[in-house]
């Protein structure tokens, strides 16, 4: 309906009507008790008295465009209505969200810019259900997300509910990753050793989570220890995508999984940790693809092998390794960093409890 | 499709819209988000809500009690960790054994915040509250199941307590005594399992609700002036006790001071409790309930008379569900003589009822007379439903009898499910 025709029929209309303004500029009219069930347009009309005619229309925020607007009122004009049954609403509910991600996406925006809360849970438990259950690639695909998360970043915690050892593994040395990057972020005068070690146990897991491919198994293990001797040298803290160099701190930091603790090796304390490694390390096999929980058996029968091998070493090792630890403890007084006094000790304790 | 539909639109949705979207998602589901891309990743570390049920956490058969135990404390662990900012709803409810993690987890919520904390025990040892739960000043539901809650003396309650709803916990008196009259936003209240307390004395300006049920052997309604629905199921019989100093008997200390009532449920000893003393005709006061449920020994004088005492005083009882329950209790006098006199002598009319359901009805000559007053005393009576008790014999002269009776109320219906 035009404007001038608007000018004639509205003082005969029962409704009076409302005047939206776009972001776009584009204007639409619509019924008063419709429009009033959007808790910001409800109040541009009480306290503002906008509205009322075409030069006065509430402008929308911008995040309302026009196709979203018309769905929006759509919605509104059906639950304002009183009379409906409460299984007419869900029906009219789950309807409204069978659409694509694209919709339910600027919906969401455009009914949270209103304010209307209902559809905004509506919409966003809709969201969810396309998120509950799926890989991350499916997820990314219906998203269209960027896979732009380095490998060492996508090792976040999972929720790991098989019995995996391996997962289980990793679990260990995310949650000591992560605590150790906050950490770094906190104490910005911790060594340098301590940062540089941080990214390599992150790194170490990237490269059997990606990069090795199908040599899993035995290969990795070898290359682990092959890093492992290799000598740490001081780097920059930053994140680097040097995965060669990374490789050297994972394997070092490999072993520290199962304390989740945070400690600051240090060049003397080096040798230790690496002869540790030599058990750890060799032990530790990464899957990235299992982030999904689907484990090649055969893979998972050797991991657990492996695994318990390297349990029973570690509690064979366990008290002459304290010794050394302990001893060489006493000799470093200088460590700023809070956990290294523990660290070590609190490292063997967690793997005496494997 | 245009290549705008290739967008990803949904990393860019307002902050709130991705947090109700996370917080629809089962807390395994929205933590693995933080891998799906760069500006995913700590989406959900900000959550305001971590629940953690059965359903999601399930151990697989081949795995021992102490490894799930261990696994799902290192994931809680992680989850605590890695987040950031306020937490303002907890839930633990997993089949775990060992609780020695959990007094670290409420340590840390207690100082995030903590407003919502749910506890489920469902195996191993009762567990036993750490203090710290008591600083958590925000606290405004609390859910408890097969715990210790034992506070210092110098635990005031919890001023901000809405919602409480504890079961199978083991109180000290003080504890009980503190969370029952000093939480004064109370408004909710359910207790369940609990045992050997002798008087719970209820003062909770704000309550609405209450839900009480175990073994107990005085419940006294001290001021709870909005309190609307109570349901109160006493597990034990109490025996006649000497009479106290107290002035009011205990059907008038209940049932007494309940202003605002409206539903009420007297749930299996609990009538026979309060029935205990000389049970006046009528309350000093009109109890303003409209859904009543009661179970009653029909053979028992006392709990005939007390349930009439409860009818007298209730004008405005609209549904009344009945009970019938037989207990061994040699020592009641029997109901025989109850129903000796003339149906003036009861002067009760159920102006309003229109609802009346009879449960475990034996056909019983005290319960069919109750049935028949009803019917003759019930002006807008609508529908009287009877469901007998299983392995009731013969039917057929209780039918008779019921076909007989006398109805006041034009549009009465007696209805028996088959």
């Amino acid at each position: 309906m035009s404007g001038s025709e608007m000018a004639i029929i509205k003082p005969e209309a029962m409704k009076s009507y409302i005047w939206l303004e776009c972001a776009d500029g584009s204007i639409q009219q619509v019924e008063e008790e419709v429009a009033m069930f959007c808790p910001m347009i409800c109040r541009e009309i009480v306290q503002k008295g906008m509205g009322s005619s075409k030069n006065y229309a509430i402008s929308l925020p911008e995040r309302v465009n026009p196709s979203s607007l018309s769905l929006i009122l759509d919605y509104c004009r059906f639950h304002q209505t009183p009379g409906r049954s409460n299984k007419e609403r869900k029906l009219f509910d789950e309807k409204f969200v069978k659409t694509d991600t694209k919709r339910l996406c600027e919906l969401a925006s455009a009914s949270d810019s209103l304010q209307l809360k209902p559809l905004v849970d509506l919409t966003s438990r809709a969201l969810a259900r396309m998120i509950e259950g799926k890989t991350p690639e499916e997820i990314r695909e219906t998203f269209h997300l960027p896979d732009d998360l380095t490998e060492e970043e996508k090792l976040e915690p999972l929720k790991n509910t098989t019995d995996d050892p391996r997962i289980r593994l990793l679990n260990r040395l995310y949650a000591k990753k992560r605590k150790e990057l906050q950490e770094r972020q906190k104490l910005k005068d911790v060594e340098i050793e301590e940062v540089r070690v941080d990214e390599r146990s992150v790194d170490d897991l990237l490269s059997f989570i990606n990069g090795d491919g199908d040599s899993k198994g035995i290969k990795a293990a070898k290359q682990k220890k092959k890093n492992r001797r290799r000598k740490d040298q001081l780097k920059n803290p930053c994140r680097c995508e040097d995965k060669t160099l990374k490789k050297d701190v994972v394997s070092l930091s490999a072993g520290y999984r199962d304390a989740g603790t945070n400690f600051s090796p240090t060049h003397c304390r080096t040798s230790i940790r690496q002869s540790a490694e030599d058990e750890f390390a060799s032990k530790v096999e990464f899957d990235d693809a299992d982030i999904d929980d689907e484990l090649d058996p055969a893979m998972k029968e050797e991991l657990d092998r492996e695994v318990e091998d390297f349990a029973r070493r570690l509690n064979f090792d366990w008290p002459e390794r304290m010794q050394e630890i302990l001893s060489l403890g006493q000799e470093r007084r200088v460590v700023p960093n809070l956990m290294s006094g523990n660290g070590s000790i609190r490292r063997y304790s967690g793997a005496d409890r494997r | 499709m245009s290549s705008d539909s290739d967008v990803d639109r949904i990393s860019s949705l307002p902050k709130n819209v991705i947090e109700a979207i996370l917080m629809c998602l089962p807390i395994r589901d929205a933590v693995r988000t933080s891998i799906l891309s760069s500006g995913w990743r700590y989406e959900w570390s900000t959550l305001p809500e971590l629940i953690f049920l059965r359903e999601c956490f399930k151990r697989p058969e081949c795995q021992t009690q102490t490894e799930f135990d261990r696994k799902f404390v290192k994931v809680v662990d992680q989850v605590l960790l890695l987040h950031r900012g306020p937490i303002h709803t907890f839930k633990l409810s997993v089949d775990v054994e060992s609780c020695v993690d959990m007094d670290r987890w409420i340590l840390f919520l207690s100082r995030n915040g903590i407003k919502s904390f749910t506890l489920d025990v469902w195996r191993g040892q009762v567990y036993k509250l750490p203090s710290c739960l008591l600083s958590c000043v925000d606290l405004n539901y609390l859910e408890l199941y097969r715990c210790n809650f034992s506070p210092p003396p110098s635990f005031k309650g919890f001023s901000k307590l809405t919602v409480m709803d504890i079961q199978g916990v083991n109180f000290t008196e003080y504890g009980l005594r503190t969370l029952m009259s000093q939480c004064p936003s109370l408004r909710k209240l359910v207790v369940m399992n609990i045992e050997g307390y002798t008087r719970v004395k209820l003062c909770a300006r704000e309550l609405e609700n209450l839900s009480i049920e175990g073994k107990f052997e005085d419940l006294h309604f001290k001021s709870t002036p909005l309190l609307a629905v109570v349901s109160i199921k006493l597990l034990n019989i109490v025996r006649d006790q000497p009479v106290t100093s107290e002035t009011s008997c205990r059907i008038v200390k209940v049932l007494g001071h309940l202003p605002s009532i409206e539903r009420l449920e007297l749930l299996e000893h609990t009538l026979q409790n309060l029935a205990v003393d000389d049970v006046p005709v009528c309350l000093p006061v009109i109890c303003p309930v409209k859904h009543l449920t009661v179970d009653i020994n029909f053979e028992d004088m006392q709990q005939m008379l007390a349930a009439f005492c409860i009818f007298r005083s209730s004008l405005v009882l609209q549904k009344l569900y009945i009970k019938a329950i037989s207990v061994e209790n040699k020592s009641a006098a029997s109901a025989d003589g109850f129903w000796e006199g003339s149906g003036e002598d009861f002067s009760c009319t159920f102006g309003h009822l229109q609802v009346v359901e009879v449960t475990g009805f034996t056909g019983i000559a005290s319960e069919v007379k109750l049935v028949g007053f009803v019917l003759a005393n019930a002006p807008v009576l609508e529908r009287l439903q009877l469901k007998f008790k299983e392995n009731v014999g013969n039917t057929d002269n209780i039918f008779r009898e019921l076909i007989r009776f006398r109805r006041i109320s034009p549009k009465a219906e007696i209805v028996v499910p088959a």
